[in-house]
Order: structure tokens, then C-alpha cells, then sequence
């Protein structure tokens, strides 16, 4: 929990600082590394609400970068749990 | 005595269900786009002060790279930028004239030179992975929507897309996917610019207009504000049409001020 905690904090100032081609990866790397990283739609919605090209008007469709994170984080979830070796 | 556990048959479980996760997911989606569309500018408040201090920090880093280079790149470095610092303060004498002269025609037809609101540039590419700038003049300096962003030196680059209270987003012309109106100043051709990002835009004109490496292309309004200049021409012999390439007047990962025209 405080990794994840550290995690987000970390990620927060690369977002705000950062080129995109580090924060992007990491932001990536946090889906795969922590269970159910909704922390990711967050920050994909910071990233499309002050840097993304779409005027915002309210719909859901100027928000794309935080539509494809969502996705991506439940697609991986399954992929996730057949990787794990049971004991 | 020697036991063997063998791994689950994961074919054997029932799959579990996925609705606790989704549901999750889709109200943080949810709730979050709700409270960005509707509320974005109070985050904008907090964290435009981060954005400055980043400013600050990185000028003071890029003092502290500059002090470890060496005593013999920092001469060669500084000999020849005063070669250039020459070669443009007699440019700039020569298109000061030019400049005074554009005035007195605008002030003919009771237009006033650009006059604007001043303003730095917070956050520039590579940390916006588009071509959008993030200002610090919003509603509290009377910045407007689809207001014209130049640079100082006169050049267009973009519009006001979106304003908050102290900070505001220019979306350049070079941003992918954008039209923008211009002329071709060889002929005086109107054109219609699509950008490409990092800077570029291309436009696409018929095979028998001239066009050449290094012309510049204007806006369409009467003040002609450079929008780019032609870096390069792709024509087939078998295509009716050339596509020109425009390289933007500016780099938009080391803009650091703009004018927003009232």
C-alpha cells in the first residue's frame, strides 16, 4: 500500500514535469505492476483535460488517452491472474 | 516422506466475475470526467504554482549543466553566438523599417499594430505529448477564447483553446489534424495548412504553381503574420498534385513567452 502510495506521488510530479515519452511508460508500467491501478484513469484524465488537443464541452470523447487506460487496465487484469504461478 | 503439489487446472475454476473490477474503472471514469469538465479550473489553481516552480527549476539546472562544461566549448560557444548576435541585431535594423512601415499601413485602414497580453509559456512539448501550450494568462488577465497566440517577435503559432482562471491552453497550428487558412506569399496562393505535430504542417497545392525551399507562408489577414516557412516539396511524376512540407517559425519545446492579441 505504501509503494502505491509513493508510486502515485511519483507519477504525479512526472506528469506535471516530465516529457510524455517518460510519464506515458510509467503510467503503463503502474497498470502492470499494481492490482487494479484505477489511479491510472486519474492521471490519464489530467493528461487529456490540460494536455490533450479536444475542447472540453462535457462529453466523454475528449477524454480519450483516460477511455484507452480504462480499457487497458481491465484487459490486463485477466492476463495478470494467468501469469501468476500457484503454489 | 516426499509430497508434490501440482498447479491448479485454472480450466476447472469458474471464471470469476469481472463486475466489482469494471465497476470500479467506470466510476472513477465517471466521476472524473464529471469533475474535470465542471470543476478543471480549480485544479488548474493548484497546480499552475507547480508548473511555475518548474519553470524556475529548470533554468536554474540548465545554469548548473552549463557550469560543468568545458572552460574551451563555452569560448567556442561564445564566440559564435556573438557572430549571430551580430548578424541579427543588423537584421533586426533593416525589418524595423519594414515593420514601421506595416504600421502606418494598418493605421490607414484604422487598424492599430498587435497589441496584447504578455504571457509565459508554463508547460510546452515534450511534457504535452500534443502540440499545447499551457499559459499563464486566463480569465483574471482577459484572455478570450479563439484569441490569436504569436510570438513576440510577430510570428503566428496558435489559438486560445480552452481558459481557466489563471492559466489558459493554446492549441498550436501545428497541432495534428488542424486547418488553418494561409497564403502562400509567392503568388499570393491561398492554401489551407493541416498540421502534423512537432512543429510541421503540410498543405498540398497543383503541380503547375511555383513553389520553392524557403518560401514563406502568411495568414490570410491584413496583417500577414508569418505562419511558417516551406522546408521541403514531395511531387511524383505520375501525381497532379505536390505536397509542401512547413517547418513552424518557432520550436515549440523552447517557447518560453507569447502574445495573445486582444
Amino acid at each position: 500500500m505504501r509503494e502505491r502510495i509513493l508510486f502515485d506521488i511519483f507519477l504525479f510530479f512526472l506528469v506535471l514535469y516530465a516529457p510524455y515519452w517518460i510519464y506515458l511508460p510509467a503510467l503503463i508500467l503502474g497498470i502492470i505492476l499494481f492490482p487494479l491501478f484505477w489511479e491510472s484513469v486519474l492521471f490519464s484524465l489530467f493528461i487529456d483535460y490540460f494536455y490533450g488537443p479536444h475542447t472540453h464541452s462535457g462529453s466523454i470523447f475528449a477524454f480519450p488517452f483516460a477511455i484507452v487506460a480504462s480499457l487497458f487496465t481491465l484487459a490486463l487484469i485477466p492476463i495478470k491472474e494467468s501469469l501468476r504461478l500457484h503454489a | 516422506m516426499k509430497t508434490n503439489f501440482l498447479p491448479k487446472n485454472s480450466f476447472r475454476r469458474k471464471p470469476r466475475s469481472r463486475s466489482r473490477e469494471v465497476l470500479v474503472v467506470a466510476s472513477v471514469f465517471v466521476v472524473g470526467a464529471f469533475f474535470f469538465s465542471y470543476f478543471g479550473g480549480y485544479v488548474s489553481n493548484v497546480v499552475g504554482p507547480l508548473w511555475h516552480s518548474n519553470a524556475f527549476l529548470s533554468r536554474g539546472l540548465t545554469n548548473l549543466t552549463a557550469s560543468l562544461r568545458s572552460k574551451d566549448a563555452l569560448i567556442t560557444e561564445n564566440t559564435n553566438l556573438k557572430d549571430q548576435l551580430a548578424s541579427d541585431e543588423e537584421l533586426i535594423v533593416s525589418l524595423r523599417t519594414i515593420a514601421a512601415s506595416r504600421d502606418d499601413l494598418l493605421s490607414s485602414f484604422g487598424r492599430n499594430a498587435a497589441s496584447g497580453i504578455s504571457a509565459n509559456v508554463l508547460v510546452h512539448p515534450p511534457e504535452t505529448p500534443y502540440d499545447i501550450l499551457v499559459i499563464d494568462a486566463g480569465e483574471n488577465l482577459g484572455v478570450k477564447l479563439l484569441s490569436e497566440v504569436s510570438t513576440p517577435e510577430g510570428s503566428s503559432i496558435g489559438s486560445i483553446s480552452d481558459i481557466f482562471s489563471k492559466t489558459a491552453r493554446v492549441k498550436l497550428y501545428s497541432t495534428a489534424g488542424e486547418r488553418t487558412d494561409a497564403v502562400l506569399e509567392r503568388g499570393q496562393v491561398p492554401v489551407t495548412l493541416t498540421g502534423r505535430g512537432g512543429g510541421n504542417l503540410e498543405f498540398t497545392l497543383p503541380r503547375t504553381i511555383d513553389v520553392e525551399i524557403g518560401d514563406r507562408i502568411v495568414t490570410s489577414t491584413i496583417d500577414t503574420a508569418l505562419l511558417g516557412v516551406v522546408g521541403s516539396v514531395d511531387v511524383t511524376p505520375t501525381d497532379s498534385f505536390k505536397t509542401v512540407l512547413v517547418k513552424s517559425p518557432i520550436n515549440p519545446s523552447t517557447l518560453r513567452h507569447v502574445l495573445i492579441k486582444r
